[in-house]
């Protein structure tokens, strides 16, 4: 891929995230006067000359005079500074909120598609070098059923199972080691990677049976290769474009998995937060996880991009 | 080999790496299940037995016996203790916020209280040395302990306490509720540097009261001040409590350890541990996966399973306030009219409630003060469930005032807090056992926004819960006229002056029998202006660990016994691990 292709990447990126949060900053700012999150009852006139003062102070300090553009304008030009502002609710800086949480959240994402990748991959081939056969059925019922479990139901069994009535796994959040974090992650990145194990295994599937029946698979088999070579040095990359399109674009499902499995299993998380600030209308850390997440699938979905060159170099990105 | 074999021992070895990465690695729990032997104070529905260890004895390794029937429990110095918190606090800054039970036991640890109040609900002197009131009971002078020293090194006098009181009373939202009960002009005064005078708004003999809570927690004047200019200090507050925080992520996980220079007995855990658990259901699943030594917790669900635990955990249940109730805004139609109050109240389902909501673990309430307190009423009774007496009530309002009804009924509109599956049932409860009379329109709002309707006094009837201080004096401010106004504290905005002139006589004595007979009067008032549908006293209930000692074990410096929970909150300086 060419520099200037790269370059013309990167700005369609910046142009979606800025129009991300064109959208974002306007419908939070629609939805209702911010002064109410910020200073509670007394941001009503209603509520009395007495606290005039204290509305007046509170308007100056988060600048809600000014237009919606003016403000606008102000907050992207502080977030590109990495400033996100300070939360309505306690004041504190959202960069700390997301410095704290963020990392648990992508640790969790990454684990949930680690697991899925690990599992999903070898259960692929072995379906598809058994197509058709009652093995591949079988496997077939089992993806479905996977595919067709909620998030939540799947967490509270596997919570219910392996952490309270077996005490396999910890009920809580542990951070005390890295072992403690994979193992306390465990179940939550379970819960989130069983879906995205029966969707790459149903894709990569299918895209082996196709690439199994190429002339050049037949050449590898007639070299007298054996069947796992074949599987897994010729038949495996060229089948793994569907896979990995869906792989970048589960990102966002993950991203939304996360408001569920964080909430349910007490992680402390982007997602459970987030929850959090948009139930209290807490505009300053709802738009900075809006930004945060639009920034990751952009990226995650820009180096699937580049991903397709390195699976088959055929693929010209800039033709 | 064949290739089958060897994807299966593929999947097998991937699938096994992972688990194993995760299941063997570090963490884990800590299988605190031992049992203490019988120190435990589990106690029958609605009562509250405080343990009967006592008698501590000095033995060889210099760790204290303590004798809990006919067992004797090791008290083992130092130890973590884990304790799992209904909600997280926004702030740990008691001039700014309101803490409510979860965070306040933090608080409590961080800063502990001016006074305390015991298991018979008096109050007794902990940071300071006296009260004493004048003549007329409009002012106190209090005297602070000359011990008294801040975690971070600097001495608690006067000036902290009129620094933290100050900068309490100038918070709008957090001063409400107590700035009727203290002199506009001047609330505290400096007498010197351990000395104070506190002026009431007229005669109150238990102004000490309100300091037992968050109004008598002190904070370091210079952490004020910086936590002005940077609201992350908020989460690091410095008090002069038992303990101090020593590592704090808010919504993960906050960790306290001994205050060297705390000037109590030092508390016996190295270490407590908070985290908060929003989910009930979560957090009683760690607490009872011996993830969690402590939980608390309003949840009926959660209730009736510490309930099944039995002897095998430590339970404590404290109904003595809160109450979950209706409001019903006597400011604006329909509920202007008491008539419709009355119907209401009337047709509420008080019955039905108690069984399916509450699910048998809490309390049926007919006033604000439970059965639990000494003020409650016996023979008192809310009028609710008798659905006849609602109908004709509501034809004579109807045919008075037909613009506010349809088809018979009443328009009106019922709000609540949520997204919320308990509001929600409540929601639904409630309007179906009203439909014959009322038309009612269903408003279910985010929780700030529901403060704020009531609050300004948007709204027909909302769910509310409420009240339950250490002493009705500070109840009383929310049913007063004076409070009232644009923003007002007396959400069901019910002005009556008979009661207002019992809350004035109720403040000003003394004696116990005068004041009963008040406050039997001010809640009989109460009822019959029909200002509050009352449900349901909530239960508050602490879970332990059979190894969690002293629970039941906390005194004032006097030596009075103080209660082993106060809705929620427990103490922590007593707490020790059992071995």
């Amino acid at each position: 891929m060419s520099a200037r292709v790269i370059a013309s990447r990167l700005a369609q990126m910046v142009l979606v995230v800025v129009a991300v949060t064109m959208l974002a900053f306007g419908s939070m700012n629609f939805l209702g006067d911010p002064l109410c999150n910020i200073i509670g009852p007394i941001c009503s006139e209603d509520s009395g000359e007495e606290f005039a003062e204290v509305r007046a102070e509170a308007r100056a300090q988060y600048h809600l005079d000014d237009s919606l553009p003016v403000r606008y304008g102000r907050w992207l030009g502080d977030m590109a500074t990495g400033d996100f502002g300070r939360s309505f609710e306690n004041g504190t800086k959202v960069s700390t909120t997301l410095s704290n949480k963020l990392p648990i959240t992508i640790t969790l994402m990454v684990y949930a598609q680690i697991l899925a990748v690990l599992v999903s991959i070898p259960w692929a081939v072995w379906s598809a070098s058994r197509a058709y056969r009652a093995v591949d059925k079988a496997s077939t019922v089992v993806s479905f059923g996977m595919l067709g479990i909620p998030v939540f139901a799947l967490s509270v069994l596997l919570f219910w199972l392996f952490a309270v009535k077996w005490d396999i796994f910890p009920t809580r959040y542990e951070d005390a080691t890295f072992g403690a974090q994979l193992k306390s992650l465990f179940l939550p990145a379970l819960s989130l990677a069983v879906p995205l194990i029966a969707t790459y295994q149903r894709l990569l599937r299918t895209d082996l049976i196709s690439t199994l029946q190429e002339d050049f698979i037949a050449v590898a088999r007639a070299k007298g290769l054996s069947n796992r070579r074949v599987l897994f040095r010729h038949a495996l990359r060229p089948s793994m474009f569907s896979m990995l399109t869906v792989f970048g674009i589960q990102t966002g499902a993950l991203i939304g998995g996360s408001l569920i499995v964080e909430r349910y299993f007490s992680i402390p998380g982007i997602g459970a937060e987030v929850v959090e600030a948009i139930i209290r209308d807490d505009f300053p850390t709802v738009l900075a996880v809006v930004v945060v997440v639009t920034v990751i699938f952009v990226v995650v979905n820009f180096i699937v991009d580049l991903l397709y060159g390195f699976l088959d170099p055929r693929v010209q990105l800039d033709g | 080999m064949t290739v089958t074999t060897s994807f299966r021992r593929l999947l097998a070895i991937l699938l096994a790496a992972a688990l194993f990465a995760s299941a063997c690695t570090g963490g884990g729990g800590d299988g605190a299940t031992e049992s203490a032997g019988s120190d435990d104070t589990s106690t029958t529905e609605d009562t509250v037995e405080p343990s009967d260890e006592g008698g501590a004895d000095e033995t060889a390794d210099g760790s204290d016996a303590v004798t809990a029937d006919d067992e004797t429990v090791e008290v083992a110095d130092g130890g973590t203790i884990r304790i799992g918190l209904q909600t997280e606090a926004g702030s740990l800054n008691p001039t700014n916020t309101g803490l409510n039970r979860g965070p306040i036991i933090m608080a409590t640890a961080v800063f502990d209280t001016l006074v305390v109040v015991d298991t018979e609900g008096n109050w007794h002197n902990n940071m300071t040395e006296s009260w004493t009131p004048s003549d007329d009971f409009t002012s106190w002078e209090v005297k602070l302990r000359n011990d008294l020293m801040f975690s971070d090194g600097e001495v608690l006098n006067t000036d902290a306490v009129v620094k933290t009181f100050e900068a309490f009373l100038a918070d709008p939202l957090l001063s409400l509720p107590f700035k009727p009960s203290f002199d506009a002009e001047a609330p505290i005064e400096k007498v010197d540097d351990l000395t104070f005078r506190i002026n009431a708004n007229g005669p109150n003999a238990y102004v000490p009261f309100y300091f037992a809570e968050q109004l008598g927690m002190i904070g370091s004047p210079a952490w004020i001040d910086a936590a002005g200019d940077e609201p992350e200090l908020d989460q690091m507050p410095i008090g002069a409590g038992p303990y101090m925080i020593t590592e704090r992520v808010q919504d993960q996980k906050t960790t306290m350890e001994r205050n060297p220079n705390y000037w109590g007995e030092p508390g016996i855990l190295d270490t407590v541990e908070f985290f908060p658990v929003v989910q009930d259901a979560t957090r009683t699943d760690q607490f009872l996966g011996n993830d969690l030594d402590i939980t608390h917790g309003t949840d009926a669900e959660s209730i009736l399973r510490l309930r099944d635990e039995g002897d095998a955990i430590q339970r404590i249940e404290d109904n003595s306030g809160e109450e979950f109730m209706l409001l019903m805004n006597a400011q604006i139609a329909p509920f202007d009219d008491i008539r419709v109050r009355e119907a209401a109240t009337a047709a509420f389902p008080k019955a039905q409630y108690l069984d399916f909501i509450s699910e048998g673990a809490e309390l049926g309430a007919d006033s604000l003060f439970s059965t639990d307190t000494p003020w409650n009423v016996p023979s008192l009774e809310q009028a609710d469930d008798r659905p006849e007496v609602a109908g004709p009530l509501i034809e004579a309002y109807c045919a008075d005032v037909p613009a506010q009804c349809t088809d018979g009924r009443i328009d009106i509109e019922f709000q609540h807090d949520g997204p919320s599956a308990a509001l929600t049932r409540v929601q639904e409860l409630v309007v179906d056992a009203w439909s014959p009379f009322f038309n009612s329109t269903v408003d279910v709002i985010p929780n700030d926004q529901h403060i704020i309707q009531v609050a300004t006094g948007q709204y027909n009837v909302a769910t509310w819960r409420y009240h339950g201080f250490s002493d009705p004096d500070v109840d009383t401010n929310f049913l007063a006229c004076a409070t009232i106004s644009a923003l007002s504290i007396n959400w069901s905005r019910n002005c009556n002056e008979e009661r207002d002139v019992l809350i004035a006589e109720q403040r000003a004595t003394t004696d116990p029998a005068v004041r009963y007979e008040k406050l039997q009067a001010l809640q009989e008032n109460v009822r019959d202006s029909f200002q509050y549908i009352v449900a349901t006293h909530t239960n508050w209930t602490v879970g332990a660990s059979s190894n969690v000692g002293g629970l039941c074990d906390a005194t004032a410096p006097d030596g009075a016994e103080l209660p082993c929970q106060t809705r929620g909150v427990v103490r922590l300086p007593q707490l020790f691990i059992a071995n």
